[in-house]
């Protein structure tokens, strides 16, 4: 039961990166196709300060990489430990396996969230 | 009575390739894996670098951003970009497989038994065109327009 609730929030973490992930990339990787869609300044690369700084000046925008962050590290993770389980190694060590990366999960969401909080807050006062 | 040997039917990782005669299915499914486990590597190093604008500013940020603006990184972008259009378009289509959305109606068993395969195959060839689709448009962007 445990394992089919797992893999139910893989699928919906997958569904909600199609969009999140989507969006990201078509920002960052794309903008050159769609005329620089989500960038303050089309001239200048996605990756520019300017146009990072003015898309960070949003509390939306700290929401966005949040539930990115969460999303994908899920997605991500769940994903690798379901490959490893596959394996003789992963077999033989399957609670330690989960434990290592529920441990490294939560451990870069936290770090990520303050991250993208810090950025927010800081490009809010760029920006003004 | 002798005792029965169980045998050992894991084909672990080696199974992604060297299973049998896979079908093109099985080699999308290869690849989902292989794309998934590349992202996740990226994505994990990708939330350290992206961190250093929140606690270092622009004074780090851009010298950052200049060396990976060069050839080799270029082309390490423009495989996770590539990674990202196979990983997430296949991924739409396994949930559409798993859904039973595009499997095909389901019928009587009768010999010689059809495969669900030729339901599922235009859906894996749409989404494998739609992918290099993406992918052209991103290796523009990457190596041409910037």
């Amino acid at each position: 039961m445990r394992q089919t609730r797992g893999w139910f929030f893989h699928v919906a973490a997958g569904l909600a990166l199609v969009i999140l992930l989507g969006t990201h990339m078509t920002i960052m990787h794309l903008d050159q196709v769609t005329g620089g869609a989500g960038n303050a300044d089309p001239a200048l690369k996605p990756v520019d300060w300017e146009n990072v700084t003015q898309r960070g000046d949003s509390p939306w925008m700290a929401l966005f990489y949040i539930a990115f962050l969460g999303a994908a590290l899920f997605h991500g993770l769940f994903g690798t430990r379901t490959i490893l389980l596959e394996t003789d190694f992963g077999a033989r060590n399957r609670k330690t396996l989960t434990a290592v990366i529920v441990i490294v999960g939560f451990g870069l969401f936290i770090f990520g969230s303050a991250a993208a909080i810090s950025f927010v807050q800081m490009s809010q006062a760029v920006v003004m | 009575m002798a005792e029965k040997k169980e045998l050992d039917r894991r084909l672990g990782i080696k199974g992604w390739a060297l299973g049998g005669r896979w079908g093109f299915e099985r080699y999308l499914y290869t690849l989902h894996r292989i794309t998934g486990l590349g992202l996740v590597t990226y994505f994990l190093l990708h939330i350290l670098v992206t961190s250093t604008r929140a606690f270092g500013g622009r004074a780090i940020w851009d010298p950052l951003m200049g060396t990976l603006g060069s050839g080799f990184f270029k082309a390490g972008e423009f495989l996770v970009f590539a990674g990202f259009a196979i990983h997430g378009l296949n991924g739409i289509r396994l949930i559409l497989i798993e859904l039973g959305i595009a499997t095909g109606k389901a019928i009587e068993p009768e010999y010689p038994y059809p495969t669900s395969v030729g339901n599922q195959r235009p859906l894996a060839i749409t989404v494998s065109i739609l992918a290099a689709v993406l992918i052209v448009l991103g290796a523009y962007n990457i190596f041409i327009a910037h």
